[in-house]
């Protein structure tokens, strides 16, 4: 081994391994070797055959669970010992796809506690909530306990860890269609925006709610949207989520309404001159629906200005809106 | 690190270490070893290290790892055939891949398969052992009636990652069996956000990583002009450069974009659009002294983001990295490696010392 190799192998040692000190509960194990009730089960260990890359280090603890569980899959029994035993396992290694159908499976059959589970996951989420299998699993139970009374209040908790954590808001999203769930929706995500306007996530689940996972046509609900949208824009014209989604309507928008988003607009343009997203969303408006040849014109200068100023990470992309532009003039 | 260094020496090395083992604390990763494997093996093909690599171990015990029908009924539980992550199950190390028993929950994971087929590829392999018609029926029994993708048969979770994973098994095999096409394609645009990405499921945020997934599924499949307006798409991956690539709007960038928004620009014709100084600079910020790429700078690399850190500056045509196939992931093997000027480099290190 190389010197770097050396260090590098001491810090992957040192590693926060958050999944096996931290949920593993009782200082002392028991092996399972020792264990009476397990008297009867043959252990079976993992063939890595002669050479294998990527060999796996592991704790002694870890072995023997999974050379009973081995057993377990196996032999299929579905029992309480069983049950206790993919606990453990699932501990130890919390992504192993299999283990949690095999978990539900003895659940189900046993008429295990549910609710309880749904506490054990919940535990398991604090330390691993980017988990898929985990948030999966809950998916599972609280479909087959068709109970979503805990969830919402779950969902906060979990929200205070991260707001932005991509599985909270892809289960809200199962929970509410599942349940039927839309009527608090709205009063909920307006009351998150107003606490963080700049979380994405938030405005992509405020367009799930009002329209209904896309149910409910543009049309209807515009004129609520341009207020509600244009309330957060002026607070902060730089955030690119409210004007993102506004954007999205354009496209049903007939002229008066055209007429009235492109004023509001070229308002918020003039007074911050140095924003992007006034003259994005001008250009927009310019070159694909307010097509004249002042306008144009004018999509010209807001697109040198973009390119030189104010957006100039994509410079190159507005060199290319240019030439673009300047041929759909000729072509007028 | 104010001068931009490549060091390649250190990313093999960090590479090395994890070809060649799975540390303790990391243990119950063995779920995605295959991934890990894969990680490392690309890693090293990228970096031209393959003399590191025991090809002919690595193919043995991947091809162990495959699940082929039972001996007894080719029909049974046919739905788990594939590749595992690991031997985890117990079976017997059988690299010759000859039919035994199959087991209920002895199953194939999606993105095992994809990267164990391409482990394969990579080290010039010629699937002789793949039993392709088990691995192309059972990865078809996958898909849902809405036509996403399952990892594992069974009550599994689906989202555009698997729905991705199996489209290249489909392709690396010529073979798509009885996926239902347009069913696919069709899911993978109701995933599109209305603000011109992609979420990893209907209604989902649009995210950098379920965005390359639909945008490369669409590709092998032959259906990107199912995407209404690529422009559209295009604006959306451009505008996630801040300074590297962030995942979704209003978060901080993170190494592996870099790849995932990268890649999906490349396979739209657009990735010439970027800022390629300042995607350089980041990536190079998250560059460990030890080897490896980190998603943050300041943070402990990993596989996952060392592997596409490198697959990033790769799409910038830099450091004598090979070329990236951006549908696959990894080096594009129908082109001849690039001459990697090793003194060169030591030269340039001995100058500023």
């Amino acid at each position: 081994m190389t010197e770097n190799q050396k260090i590098l192998q001491k810090r992957e040692e040192e590693l926060d391994s958050d999944e096996e000190q931290n949920l593993l509960q009782k200082p002392k194990w028991v092996p399972i070797s020792k264990r009476k009730e397990w008297e009867d089960v043959e252990p079976i260990t993992q063939k890595d055959g002669p050479k294998p890359p990527c060999v796996v280090n592991y704790s002694d603890r870890y072995k023997e669970t999974m050379n009973y569980f081995r057993a377990v899959l196996r032999s299929e029994e579905i029992s309480e010992r069983t049950l206790k035993l993919s606990k453990e396992l699932l501990m130890l290694s919390p992504s192993y796809s299999v283990a949690y159908e095999f978990r539900r499976n003895c659940l189900f059959a046993l008429n295990g506690n549910l609710k309880n589970e749904l506490f054990l996951i919940e535990k398991l989420l604090d330390r691993l909530p980017k988990n898929y299998q985990l948030w999966h699993h809950r998916m599972k139970c609280v479909e087959k306990l068709n109970d979503y009374s805990n969830e919402m209040d779950f969902l906060a908790r979990m929200m205070l860890g991260d707001a932005k954590n991509y599985h909270v808001w892809v289960y809200r999203i199962w929970l509410v269609k599942h349940f039927q769930l839309w009527d608090n929706e709205l009063e909920f995500i307006e009351g998150e925006l107003e606490k963080d306007h700049l979380n994405n996530s938030f405005w992509n689940y405020r367009y799930y709610v009002v329209t209904k996972s896309k149910t409910i046509p543009l049309e209807t609900i515009y004129e609520q949207e341009f207020e509600f949208v244009f309330g957060h824009i002026t607070k902060s014209v730089n955030n690119e989520s409210p004007w993102v989604y506004i954007m999205n309507f354009i496209k049903i928008l007939n002229k008066e309404q055209l007429k009235v988003l492109h004023d509001k607009v070229d308002e918020l343009r003039k007074r911050h001159r140095h924003s992007m997203w006034p003259l994005f969303c001008l250009f927009t408006l310019y070159t694909k629906y307010l097509i004249t040849e002042e306008n144009l014109d004018n999509a010209l200068t807001f697109a040198k200005y973009l390119g030189e100023r104010y957006d100039q990470t994509r410079k190159k992309y507005w060199e290319k809106q240019i030439k673009i532009v300047e041929k759909q003039k000729q072509n007028l | 690190m104010s001068k931009k260094e490549f060091n390649r020496r250190s990313h093999i090395e960090y590479f090395n270490l994890y070809l060649n083992m799975l540390p303790q604390p990391i243990q119950s990763m063995e779920s995605s070893r295959m991934t890990i494997l894969y990680f490392a093996i690309s890693g090293l093909d990228m970096l031209g290290a393959t003399d590191r690599i025991k090809s002919k171990e690595v193919i043995e015990w991947v091809y162990a790892q495959q699940i082929v029908p039972d001996s007894k009924d080719e029909n049974k539980l046919s739905e788990n055939c594939g590749f595992r992550c690991g031997p985890l199950f117990g079976c017997d190390f059988n690299p010759e891949c000859s039919r035994t028993s199959t087991y209920t929950y002895d199953r194939a994971h999606v993105a095992m398969t994809y990267t164990a087929l391409a482990i394969l590829k990579i080290l010039g392999d010629d699937f002789e052992r793949i039993d392709r018609e088990a691995v192309v029926n059972a990865t078809a029994k996958l898909q849902q009636e809405d036509g996403s993708v399952a990892a594992i048969s069974g009550i599994s979770e689906t989202d555009l990652r698997y729905m991705y994973c199996s489209c290249v098994i489909y392709t690396f095999l010529d073979n798509w069996g009885t996926f239902d096409i347009e069913k696919a394609a069709n899911y993978i645009i109701s995933c599109q956000s209305y603000d011109g990405g992609f979420g990893l499921v209907p209604n989902g945020e649009s995210h950098g990583g379920s965005s390359y997934c639909a945008i490369a599924s669409l590709a092998l499949m032959g259906k990107l002009d199912l995407i209404p307006d690529k422009d559209f798409v295009i604006d959306w991956l451009l505008r996630k450069q801040t300074i590297g690539f962030q995942g979704r709007v209003n978060k901080p960038p993170d190494t592996c974009y870099s790849f995932w928004i990268g890649a999906s620009l490349e396979i739209l014709g657009a990735y010439e659009l970027i800022d390629y100084d300042q995607n350089e600079q980041y990536i190079f910020c998250c560059q460990d002294k030890l080897g490896g790429f980190s998603k943050w700078s300041r943070s402990k690399p990993d596989p996952l983001h060392s592997y596409f850190g490198i697959c990033g500056l790769s799409l910038m045509d830099k450091f004598n990295l090979p070329k990236i196939n951006p549908l696959y992931g990894f080096r594009d093997l129908t082109l001849e490696r690039p001459k990697i000027q090793e003194k060169t480099e030591e030269k340039e290190k001995e100058k500023e010392n």
